[in-house]
Formats: C-alpha cells, structure tokens, sequence
C-alpha cells in the first residue's frame, strides 16, 4: 500500500496532536523546556513529566483510537454496514467484563499477561458471536440489537462480580472500565497490548482486498473468488485483537470506530480496504484530541474519555442511522 | 477451450432436495439458457456447478479437474460468476467495482497493475459505460448497473461465465443491449450459461436450453429441438402458442 495524501496529512497531524497533548498538565511547561524534555535534554524531573506522564497518556489515546478505527472499518466491511462497530456490538462491554474479572478475581496478578489475554477473549467471544448471528440474519437492525443484549449484560455480570469480588475495589475502577479513560497509564501497559494491536493489525490489514471483495455481496465475492469463511475468521480474529487489547488499556471507549470510518470513506471512494488505514488515524487523533479536551475541561473531576467520546459519537451515530434510513437502505 | 461438466449432481439443503442428479455441461463457443418457473432450482444448479454449495451425490469436473478440489482463485480465473443482483453495500465508483472482477488475480482497487487497468478499461468499452466509469455506481439507472456487472464479469476474462437472471427487471431495449453482451463474448470464444425467465429471449439468443423443473433436468437441447407447446405446458404449466422461436403465452393451464 502506498500512502495516500489523506494518509500523509492524518499521521501528521497525529504527531502534532501527540506534541501538544504534551504541553498539557498541573506543571505549566513553556515550548522549550518541553521539547528539551521531549528529546532527553531536559532536567530530571520534566523528563519524567513527559516520558512517564504525558506522552504514555496521548500515546495510549492514540493507539487505542487507531485499534478501534480500523476494527471498525473491518467490521464495517465484513457485515457491509455503517452502523457496525466494537461498541456498538458489545465487544468492548464484553472484553471489559472479561477484563474485570481477571483482575478482582487475582488472575492479573499472577501474570501481567492475563488482563490483556482475558480482554482479547471476551473480545474475540463477542465478536464470534456477532459474526455467527450475522450469518443467520441480513438484517443489521437484528446485529444491533444482540450488540445491545451484549453490552447490557456485560454491564450487569460486572456489576454483579464486583459485588461478590474477594478483592476490595472501588467504584473509580468500575467507572474507568465502563466509561473508558486513559488517565495515568504507563508505557508498560501498552507494551503488553502492543503484541495483541500488532497481530490484530496485520490481520485485518491481510483481509483488506476481500473487504472491497464483500462490497458486492457475500455470493458475489465468491464468486471473484474469495474465500468466504476464512475472510469471516480471519476479520472476527483481527477485530477482536485489536478492540480487545484497546479494552485492555482504556477500557470501553464507544463510537470512535464508527464516526472514523464514515468521515474517511468519501475521500477514499467508499472503498473498505482503503479505508482501514486513514480510518485508524483519524480514529486516533479524535482520541488524543478528546484527551486533551477532558484535560482542559474546567470540570472539578476529571471527565471520562469514554464520556466525551460518547456525547460526541453517540449523535453521530444517530445521525449516520437517520441518513441510512432516508437513503432507502436496502438491508436495514 | 475449458468446460465445465456436471455429472448427476443433486445439491440438498438440510433434507429437501433442491437439485435432483443433474446432468449437463457447458462448453466454449455455447450461450446456453437455463429456464424453469421459480423454485426450479435454477440457482442451486449453478451454486452447485461453482463448486459454492456441497453437492450430495455426484461431480462437478472444471477441463477434467473436480471443481471441489480448486481454490476459490483457480476456480474464479476460469469461470465468472454474475449472481442475481443485490445492491451495493457502498456507494462505489463504477470502475471500482468493475475492476473488482480482477479480484482473483490479486489486483488491489487502489493500485491496479497496467494489465488490470487495460482488461478495466477494454470491459467498460464493451459494455458501452467508459463514460460512466467515474461515476457513483448507486446513481446508476438499472440498465446501466446491469451492465456494469457484465463489466466486472467480463474484466475477469474467463473463458467461461455464469449469469443468474442477468435482465431481470429491465426494459425490452435494455434486455436486448444485455444479452447483446453475453452473445458477443461468446462470438469471441467465452462459453455462458444463463439464467433467463423470458423463453423468446432465450430462444433467441442461446444455443442450447436447458428446461428445468422441480430439481430435475427435463429437456437439454437446440431451441429448435426442445421448444414446443408441450414442453411450455409440462414445464411452466402454461398453455402457449408456440410457432419457431416465437412464444405466445395464453392462459395457465
């Protein structure tokens, strides 16, 4: 894949968006000090302040923007609608739930791979069975609907196993699981997402061609020759990598992966495959930017980035189901 | 020269037999028309034939090779395959989804090689539509669409091409424009079987008509030799007029 223009300007204007969400912080920094800082020149203590604070903040925003905006895409593609999306389908409730009980009930501290591991199965759980249901029905609406069921139900066992958990918790916690945040998480922690993003990545990367493929429909694609099942595998296994590890460091952050994806697809002449990679930046740098405004909010507790995401994804997502309907959609 | 064979195939879906050891084959050089009333089993005939649906009992043979046995690649550089149309779930360019057809060849619709674009652009010619290639395939008009899907069959440059009902819903010029197509890559050495409900159509254009009723092949032959009042009245339950190619249907029996 060569890079498009839209590619170049999004991965840059990512960069910026990094840089800037280093400027932000109780420590008022001036330029310098934090570009010395940022390239090891500065003192101790704002060396720390950016390389331990700052930049693993946006870097997790950004990371966990791309992984949400691509499997977004690639779901998008495989069930050949708009609306479809880790959120929107209870993945992410479901990888949260999975994630939750590996911690209260000691499984995290055994390993610090088992929170990362339970997220990407409950993920992957979610999605198969998304994907199983999407093979019995056309209807997207049907989709939806079981994403609904899913989520409510992740809510409420994790509701429920924190009541019974033998680990004391607090309410923050839960509140950071369901709503998403990505307020102090270090380097470690998305180093142990990182193998997971890489693998789910690749993957999806892998079923771009049969996306466009599925553009015609399921018996058509076929017929161009593509391998229908192992397509459905291989996106259910990439998406669920990818929204189960974002899971693993944010927590469950809603409608990214749909509102990325719908802006991109004009500029890449609705093409699926192609809109994998801009879909993922532009998914990121939403992220990063909504970090840095629940960071400026003059709010006395910090807002969620979950939250924020959801006050500006949810009404899109309305939106983007309102135009469908008056478009005459034909599998709605 | 390529042909597909089916050997006494009978396709199930769980235990209603759709498809009943059906037996016929298709060669270059023939434009062969399947008809039969709804139900027939006409689409499962031609999922079993593509190797898409499990057969029951019997074998599909693609030049001598078991179709079962091909990847779905092999299978789809010899044959082209234009099921009955479904919307498109985006709003592509034309060209796009025509150039979809170089799928099997592993081209990428963002960066075709020049072979790709030149089979491209030869299908868009064919099919009369250059001038709409930049155009949002969901703008088009349904004779247009139609087309365009011949475009991207025909962009694959099979020797062999399967069509399911591909003039469904059009206007008689459209139909005649459509069926044009399919003759003209045949005159030019492709072999197509397709699907057709109108029985002067397919009198007209195909070579050979293959009358299906009930799951079963009944009748396999030239227009000429398998057209009659009888054979209208045994397939279609209809009582019709029927003098040389010309079909006059009068009344259900």
């Amino acid at each position: 894949m060569k890079p498009s223009a839209l590619t170049v300007a999004l991965s840059l204007s990512c960069l910026a968006a990094l840089i800037a969400a280093c400027f932000l912080g109780p420590t008022a920094m001036e330029p310098g000090r934090v570009f010395k800082a940022l390239f090891g020149l500065g003192g101790g203590a704002d060396t720390t302040i950016i390389w331990a604070i700052r930049l693993p903040r946006a870097l997790a925003a950004l990371v966990v923007g791309m992984a949400l905006g691509i499997s977004g895409g690639a779901l998008q593609g495989l069930l050949r609608n708009p609306l479809a999306e880790p959120g929107v389908l209870g993945v992410s409730a479901s990888a949260s739930l999975c994630a939750t009980v590996a911690i209260y009930y000691g499984f995290a501290a055994l390993s610090p791979w088992a929170m990362p591991v339970a997220a990407i199965g409950g993920a992957l759980l979610a999605t198969a069975i998304i994907a199983f249901a999407a093979l019995r029905t056309q209807s997207i609406v049907t989709l939806i609907l079981i994403g609904v069921g899913l989520s409510s139900f992740a809510g409420a066992a994790m509701s429920l196993l924190m009541n019974l958990a033998p680990n004391p918790f607090s309410l923050a916690d839960l509140i950071n699981w369901m709503l998403g945040s990505v307020a102090n998480r270090s380097f470690v922690d998305i180093g142990f997402a990182a193998p997971f993003l890489a693998v789910g990545f690749a993957i999806v990367i892998s079923t771009r061609r049969g996306l466009s493929a599925l553009t015609l429909g399921e018996e058509a694609a076929q017929g161009l020759g593509l391998d229908l099942k192992r397509q459905r595998l291989a996106v259910v296994l990439g998406a669920g990598l990818l929204s189960g590890a974002a899971v693993s460091i944010a927590g469950a952050i809603g409608f990214v992966g749909i509102i990325a994806p719908h802006v991109v697809r004009p500029w890449v002449g609705y093409d699926p495959a192609r809109t994998l990679l801009p879909a993922g930046l532009l998914a990121g740098l939403l992220l990063v930017m909504a970090d840095i405004a629940v960071r400026l909010a003059p709010t006395t507790n910090e807002l969620k980035l979950g939250v924020v995401a959801a006050l500006i994804g949810a009404p899109a997502f309305v939106w983007i189901a309102a135009a469908r309907r008056s478009q005459g959609a034909a599998d709605g | 020269m390529a042909e597909l064979s089916l050997e006494a195939i009978s396709v199930k879906a769980g235990r209603t037999a759709l498809v009943k050891e059906a037996t016929t084959r298709l060669k270059t050089g023939e434009l062969v028309a399947l008809i039969g009333p709804n139900g027939a089993g006409k689409t499962s005939l031609l999922r079993g034939a593509l190797g898409l649906s499990p057969l029951a009992k019997g074998t599909v043979t693609l030049d001598g090779k078991n179709i079962h046995g091909l990847s779905a690649n092999a299978r789809a550089r010899r044959i082209a395959y234009l099921p009955q149309a479904r919307p498109l779930a985006w709003p592509s360019r034309v060209r796009d989804v025509v150039a979809l057809g170089r799928f099997a060849y592993g081209g990428q619709l963002s960066a075709l090689s020049p072979e790709d674009a030149q089979y491209v652009d030869a299908a868009l010619n064919a099919c009369d539509i250059s001038a709409l290639a930049d155009r949002k395939a969901s703008t088009l008009s349904g004779g247009e669409s139609a087309r365009m899907h011949c475009a991207r069959a025909f962009a694959a440059n099979t020797p062999l091409l399967i069509a399911d009902e591909p003039v469904a819903a059009l206007d008689p010029r459209q139909q005649l424009q459509v069926l044009a197509l399919f003759r003209r890559y045949v005159d030019e050495g492709g072999g197509a079987l397709i699907v057709l409900h109108d029985i002067e159509l397919a009198a007209r254009f195909a070579t050979r008509l293959i009358w299906m009723k009930g799951g079963e092949i009944a009748a396999d032959g030239p227009p000429s030799e398998t057209l009659s009042k009888d054979r209208m009245a045994d397939i279609f339950g209809v009582e019709a007029d029927v003098s040389g190619q010309s079909v006059t249907l009068v009344a259900p029996l």
